[in-house]
């Protein structure tokens, strides 16, 4: 009798001794550097790939002329899928779709585009430039602010370039945004770029 | 077993303590790999980044106003054009505190009003291609004198017409041989120094070529770097300050950021050349417009009051960081 009273109490030990290893084991936590599509890592990444990829585009003036970029005979950004903006991939004839485009096509990366401005009241109004759909609750946003003058036309493709259209300025013509002023400035467009890993 | 008599709580004492020695060790890794997480954050952790591209996008904005309030008031006076930069970054800056308010930062830029350096823009306005003679037609000119030497001269450009019948053909390859040609040519003459002529001709491969000769008055004259050629279509752009001809880069053109005494502009043979040309210099109006210039801006070549330099003075702040900082806009100067 006594030696199944000491079985049993040495089985029981070593239950209790496996199960708290166990335990312990299994309480480690799932923190945000684990691998997911949520890392922090992956986070940092891509808010350095976004604002690399928009301080050279803001450089040479394509953000502005993909800002510019404007049909407005038809109220919309030209040839858009889903009017007035771009749905399934950016209009690679502007520099600065080309560049998201090759930057994050068939990555797995999603980004919505949007371009802000100020109505003549104050306040903030945005447009969606691309929209490919809710981001992520870890998504990043980079921005970016392109000052319009008065005197700036608006531009259209011409043999696979983006040029100025002659006749039309910012001012004249149906464009998204009003001139806030009268000053030179048109207007402070903030390009807004969310990027997240679908 | 020991030979204690209630085994069975010592037994119970001894698995409760050894599982709190491993639920402490579990708190000890989480620690650890939460600590790591905090190292590797990124670091934009204070807005650093953010306070960098505000400077940038204020630059780009800068550069932008100057040029566009110089070439739509022409004919206005520096204290009109002054008031107009004015207010266009008082609009900027009214754009950006709004933008900078909905996420938390102060984005504030202002004009450095003691800060005004004003010039004046030489223009031969686009139209029908003009030869590069004066207002009365004289092919041998001087621009304007005594440019001051250390950022005197920002956005000299040249935009030239590729006509053969106008531009001289290639002299020999010889400095000589250059400066006795008939050939246009941009001098730079330095008081107390090496003149410096840019000749501009038809090259043998049919195309705008651009050549340099230094200290070209004197017998000891010599090539300054290589011939440079331009060959695009329509008008060929020459970008003095910026080195450049014809969008490539000219390593002869170097010689502007080396000048170090006060120099004057003068055309040579002005007829041999046509197009359009726009250089902005640190020089009032009053001592540039002479007999060789028409007297408003209804006709070419004209000189127009603009805008050399300014200084904003811009200041970024979030709840992490205060930056404060001055640029100076002068768009399109040397970089010596």
């Amino acid at each position: 009798m006594r030696a199944q009273a000491h079985t049993l109490e040495s089985i029981m030990a070593g239950v209790l001794l496996i199960g708290s290893i166990v335990f312990a084991l299994q309480a480690t936590a799932v923190t945000p550097l684990s691998a997911s599509t949520s890392s922090q890592h992956i986070e940092n990444q891509q808010q350095a790939n976004a604002e690399g990829l928009l301080a050279t585009v803001a450089q040479d003036g394509a953000l502005k002329r993909a800002i510019l970029y404007w049909d407005d005979g038809n109220d919309e950004f030209p040839h858009a899928d889903n009017s007035p903006y771009y749905t399934d991939k950016p209009p690679k004839e502007t520099e600065f779709g080309a560049a998201l485009y090759d930057a994050y096509h068939g990555s797995g990366i999603a980004y919505n585009v949007y371009f802000s401005y100020q109505p003549p009241g104050g306040g903030r109004r945005h447009i969606r430039w691309v929209y490919r759909g809710v981001p992520s609750d870890n998504a990043v946003r980079v921005t970016q602010l392109v000052t319009v003058y008065d005197s700036d036309p608006l531009y259209h493709e011409d043999g696979g370039e983006i040029v100025p259209k002659p006749g039309t300025s910012v001012k004249s013509s149906g464009f998204y945004a009003q001139d806030i002023g009268s000053s030179e400035v048109f207007n402070v467009i903030r390009v807004e770029v969310v990027v997240w890993r679908m | 077993m020991a030979d204690v008599s209630e085994r069975g709580q010592l037994f119970l004492i001894g698995a409760l303590s050894l599982a709190v020695v491993f639920l402490l060790l579990a708190v000890v890794l989480n620690s650890a790999i939460y600590t790591e997480n905090l190292a590797t954050r990124g670091s934009n952790y204070v807005g650093d980044d953010d306070a960098l591209r505000f400077q940038s996008d204020v630059h780009r904005m800068g550069d932008g106003l100057i040029d566009h309030v110089n070439d739509h008031n022409e004919g206005q006076d520096y204290p009109t054009l002054e008031s107009k930069f004015v207010t266009g970054v008082e609009s900027f800056s009214t754009a950006a505190t709004r933008y900078g308010a909905r996420t938390g930062e102060i984005a504030d830029v202002t004009v450095d009003g003691s800060s005004w350096i004003e010039g004046t823009r030489i223009v031969q306005a686009a139209g029908t291609d003009r030869t590069f003679v004066d207002a009365g037609s004289t092919t041998d000119w001087t621009l304007v004198t005594s440019v001051p030497a250390d950022r005197g001269m920002r956005n000299a450009t040249l935009r030239v017409a590729p006509d053969s019948s106008v531009l001289a053909a290639a002299p020999n390859d010889d400095p000589a041989d250059y400066v006795s040609s008939n050939a246009f040519r941009v001098r730079f003459a330095e008081s107390g120094g090496p003149v410096y002529a840019v000749f501009v001709y038809w090259s043998s491969s049919n195309d705008v070529a651009v050549r340099v000769v230094e200290d070209a008055d004197s017998d000891s004259r010599t090539f300054y770097g290589s011939t440079c050629h331009a060959s695009g279509g329509g008008h060929e752009t020459i970008d003095l300050t910026g080195g450049t001809v014809g969008g490539d880069r000219c390593a002869a053109l170097d010689f502007v950021g080396t000048l170090a005494n006060d120099y004057d502009i003068q055309y040579r043979n002005g007829n041999h050349a046509s197009g359009t040309y726009d250089i902005t210099v640190r020089k009032q109006r009053s001592d540039v417009q002479s007999a060789a210039y028409s007297s408003d801006t209804t006709a070419s070549p004209y000189t127009a009051e603009a805008i050399y330099a300014a200084k904003l003075k811009l200041r970024y702040e979030t709840n992490r960081l205060h930056y404060e900082t001055t640029v100076r806009i002068a768009p399109g100067e040397t970089d010596v």
